[in-house]
C-alpha cells in the first residue's frame, strides 16, 4: 500500500534520510524506532508531503505522490496524521475540530459530519466531552481528540508522529489504548514511537532507524529478543530492554 | 511641458527653497532628538521607580502627551502658549525664530513620551534578578542602576528607539502647519509657485526616505553589533 | 472656559453641518472609523500576502509597506492631493482624500498587525490543517486567521487611535475636521486661545485614551484565556 523506493532527503549538507526503501501492506501496524536524530520523524512526514523529498519516489495505492497534478489536499485527505504536539484548534470544540475538515472539504453534510464525528468521540472515549475545548481538555484527552479529528476523514492510512511523547506518563495508557483498538480494526498503521511495550504487542513489524537509514527489519519477537543489528542492540540495551 | 523637469531640483531658485527646507527638517531633527532622548530616559525612570508619587506622574505625562495628535500640540505651544508667558519673555519669543522654538517644543515633548516607553521596556526586559545581585554585591541602588540596569535596557532599546527616530523625522513634516519653513511648507511653496507638483513632491520624497532608511540601517547595524544576550 | 464650550459646542461637534458638509468631532471619529473598517480586507490581503511562500508576492507588497512607512503620512496627503488630480483629472475633495490616505496608512500597518499574528501562531496549527486535505486557502480562513485576529485584537484597537490622531493632518490641506474647527473658534473669539486649545486637547485624550485602556482590557482577558 506504502511503497518508498530509495528515499533520499537533504537537510543544506545533513543527509536526513539514506536510501530508504520500505514496502507497508495493507492492514499492517509498521512501527519505527530508532535514537533520536534518526530520521524517523522525518520518513513519516514524506509519507503526506508534510516534508519533501529530493530523491527516489513514493507510491500510495500505486500511485507516486509526487506525480505532476496530484492533488496534495486530496492525498492528504486519504491519509490520517496524528501529531506529538495533539495540534488540535484551540478556538473550535473538540466536536468542531473533528467536523472542520469532511464539511469544508465536502466529503459530508453537516449533520453526517456530525453524527460520525459524535460516534468516533465516543470510540476514543470523550462523547461527554465533545462541546469542551481543548484547552479544558487533559493532554490525553486532546491527543484522543486529535485521533478522532484524523479518523473523521475515513482515511486508509493512519500515521503516528510520537504520538506520547508530550503526555505525562498516567495519560499514555489512554491514547496507546486507543491505537492499540484501531490496529484490531485493520487499519493500515506507521507509528513513530519509543513505547516499545506497544510496539510488542501491536506491531506487525519493526523497523530501526539510526542516522537517516533503516538498519533492521523484523517482526517484534525476533527484534525485540534478538536483534541482529549491532546499533539496535545497543539502542535496547540503553532503554533497558523494555 | 515636460512630465519631470528635473533641472528644477538641481539648481536655481525652487532648488535653493526645497534645500533649506530639507535643512530646516534636518535641524528640528537634531534639536528635537537631543531634547526628546534625556527627556524619555527621566520620565521611563520615573515610571520604574518604586515611589507612587513618581510612578503616577510619569504615567500622567506620557498618557497625556500621546493621547493628542501632534498637530494639536503644535497648535498649543504656538497659539496658546506664549499668552501664559510674561510679556517681556513673549516678545523676546517673537523676535527670535517663534515657528522653530515651538516645533522642536512640541517635537521634543511628542517624541520624549515615545522614546520613555521604549526605555521601560528596556528596562522592563531586565530581568529583576539582575539588579538582586547588583545589590547583593554591594552596589547602591544609583550604582546598580548606571552600571548594571541601564547598560543593558539601553542595548535593547537601541532598535526601537531608532524606530521611534525614524517617526520623529516624520513628524517634523507637520511643523508647517505653525509656518516653519521645513522640507514640505517648501515643497507646497514650490507646488503653488510653480504648478509643478511631481518634482517638488518627488524631492520631498526622496529626502524623507533616505534619512529614514539611513536611520534604519543604523538600527540593524547596531543590532548586528551589540545583540541582544541574555 | 464653560462660556466657550456653552457658546461653541455645537460646532466643535458637528461643524456647519446641517448648513455645510459634516465637520468637527463627529467628521473625525466617522472618518476614522470609516478608514480602518475600509482598510480591513486590504490589510488582511497585504498581511496574507506578506506571509505567502510566493516570493514574487510577498516581495512587492514588503517594499510597498517599507515605502510607506518611511515616508510622513503628510506628504502622501500632498502627493493625493495635489498631484492625483493633476493626473488623474478627478479633483477630490478634503474628505475623500484624507479617506483615501488613512486607508492606505492604516492598511499598510494592520498588514504587519496581521503578519505578526499570524506568525505567532504555533507551525503546527498549520501543518494540523494541511495534513487534514484543507488547502492553505483553507487552513487560512478557517484555522490562522480566526486564531491570529482574534489574538490581535487590541493592536486593531490602537491603530484606531493611530488613525484619529491621523485625521489631525486634514487641517493642512484645509478638511474641517476637530483641530481645524478650535482654530476657527479661536480665530472668532481670539483672546481665549489657551482655554480653546485645552478643549481641543481634552477632547482628544478622552476619546484616545478611552479607546486605549479598551484595548488593554481587550490584552487582559486574552491572556486570562489559556491557549486560544
Amino acid at each position: 500500500m506504502i511503497q518508498l523506493e530509495q528515499v533520499n532527503k537533504w537537510y543544506g549538507q545533513y543527509h536526513a534520510l539514506i536510501d530508504v526503501s520500505e514496502r507497508v501492506a495493507r492492514n499492517e501496524v509498521v512501527v519505527v524506532c530508532g535514537p533520536s536524530g534518526s530520521g524517523k520523524s522525518t520518513l513519516i512526514r514524506t509519507l503526506n508531503r508534510l516534508e519533501s523529498i529530493d530523491g527516489g519516489s513514493i507510491a500510495i495505492d500505486g500511485r507516486d505522490i509526487h506525480a505532476r497534478g496530484v492533488d496534495v489536499n486530496g492525498l492528504r485527505a486519504g491519509i490520517g496524521f496524528v501529531f506529538q504536539q495533539f495540534n488540535l484548534f484551540p478556538h473550535l470544540s473538540a466536536l468542531e475540530n473533528c467536523m472542520l475538515a469532511p464539511v469544508n472539504l465536502k466529503r459530508a453534510s453537516k449533520s453526517e459530519a456530525k453524527a460520525y464525528a459524535l460516534e468516533l468521540l465516543d470510540g476514543v472515549g470523550l462523547a461527554h466531552k465533545a462541546n469542551a475545548y481543548p484547552h479544558e481538555l487533559s493532554g490525553g484527552q486532546q491527543q484522543r481528540v486529535a485521533i478522532a479529528r484524523a479518523l473523521a476523514m475515513r482515511p486508509a492510512i493512519m500515521l503516528f508522529d510520537e504520538p506520547t511523547s508530550a503526555l505525562d506518563p498516567e495519560m499514555v495508557g489512554e491514547v496507546l489504548g486507543v491505537m492499540r483498538k484501531l490496529a484490531g480494526q485493520g487499519m493500515t498503521m506507521v507509528c513513530v514511537t519509543h513505547e516499545m511495550g506497544f510496539a510488542r504487542d501491536v506491531a506487525d513489524r519493526i523497523l530501526f532507524m539510526a542516522e537517516g537509514s533503516i538498519l533492521e527489519r523484523a517482526a517484534p519477537e525476533d527484534f525485540f529478543t534478538n536483534p541482529t543489528h549491532p546499533r539496535a542492540r545497543q539502542f535496547l540495551q540503553d532503554r533497558g530492554g523494555r | 511641458m515636460t512630465f519631470f523637469d528635473s533641472n528644477l531640483l538641481l539648481a536655481g531658485q525652487y532648488h535653493d527653497w526645497l534645500v533649506q527646507g530639507f535643512i530646516l527638517s534636518l535641524q528640528l531633527l537634531a534639536a528635537s532628538f537631543v531634547i526628546a532622548l534625556p527627556l524619555g530616559v527621566a520620565i521611563a525612570l520615573m515610571r520604574t521607580s518604586n515611589s507612587r508619587p513618581l510612578c503616577a506622574a510619569g504615567a500622567t505625562i506620557v498618557e497625556g502627551i500621546r493621547n493628542v495628535p501632534l498637530l494639536a500640540h503644535l497648535l498649543f505651544w504656538y497659539f496658546a502658549f506664549p499668552e501664559l508667558l510674561p510679556e517681556p519673555v513673549k516678545l523676546a519669543l517673537y523676535d527670535s525664530n517663534p515657528e522653530f522654538i515651538c516645533a522642536v517644543i512640541a517635537l521634543s515633548l511628542y517624541a520624549g513620551v515615545h522614546m520613555a516607553e521604549d526605555v521601560r521596556s528596556g528596562i522592563r526586559a531586565v530581568p529583576v534578578a539582575q539588579m538582586e545581585a547588583a545589590r547583593s554585591l554591594g552596589l547602591g541602588r544609583i550604582a546598580a542602576l548606571r552600571l548594571v540596569l541601564l547598560p543593558q535596557s539601553i542595548r535593547i532599546a537601541v532598535p526601537p528607539l531608532l524606530s521611534q527616530t525614524v517617526n520623529l523625522w516624520k513628524d517634523t513634516s507637520v511643523a508647517t502647519v505653525i509656518g516653519a519653513a521645513e522640507m514640505m511648507y517648501q515643497a507646497a511653496r514650490v507646488e503653488t509657485a510653480t504648478f509643478r507638483s511631481v518634482e517638488a513632491f518627488t524631492f520631498a520624497t526622496l529626502a524623507y526616505l533616505t534619512v529614514s532608511l539611513a536611520i534604519s540601517l543604523a538600527a540593524q547595524l547596531y543590532a548586528r553589533r551589540f545583540p541582544v544576550r541574555t | 472656559m464653560t462660556e466657550l464650550i456653552q457658546e461653541y459646542w455645537l460646532y466643535f461637534l458637528v461643524g456647519q453641518y446641517p448648513n455645510g458638509p459634516l465637520g468637527g468631532l463627529s467628521l473625525t471619529v466617522l472618518l476614522s472609523g470609516a478608514a480602518l473598517v475600509l482598510a480591513l480586507p486590504l490589510g488582511l490581503m497585504l498581511g496574507v500576502a506578506r506571509v505567502s511562500p510566493w516570493r514574487a508576492l510577498a516581495w512587492p507588497v514588503a517594499v510597498l509597506v517599507q515605502i510607506v512607512r518611511a515616508v510622513p503620512l503628510l506628504l502622501v496627503v500632498f502627493w493625493a492631493y495635489f498631484f492625483l488630480p493633476a493626473v488623474t483629472g478627478v479633483k477630490t475633495g478634503q474628505a475623500t482624500t484624507m479617506l483615501m490616505t488613512l486607508v492606505l496608512f492604516d492598511a499598510v500597518y494592520l498588514a504587519e498587525i496581521v503578519k505578526a499574528g499570524i506568525n505567532a501562531l504555533p507551525k503546527g496549527q498549520l501543518e494540523g490543517a494541511r495534513s487534514l486535505g484543507l488547502s492553505y486557502g483553507q487552513a487560512l480562513r478557517l484555522v490562522i486567521l480566526p486564531q491570529a485576529l482574534r489574538h490581535v485584537s487590541p493592536s486593531l484597537v490602537s491603530q484606531l487611535v493611530a488613525t484619529i490622531k491621523a485625521t489631525s493632518l486634514g487641517y493642512i490641506i484645509g478638511l474641517s475636521e476637530v483641530s481645524f474647527i478650535a482654530t476657527q473658534v479661536n480665530t472668532l473669539v481670539f483672546t481665549r486661545a489657551v482655554e480653546v486649545y485645552i478643549v481641543l486637547a481634552l477632547t482628544y485624550f478622552i476619546l484616545c485614551f478611552g479607546l486605549s485602556r479598551l484595548a488593554f482590557l481587550l490584552e487582559r482577558r486574552l491572556n486570562r484565556r489559556p491557549a486560544l
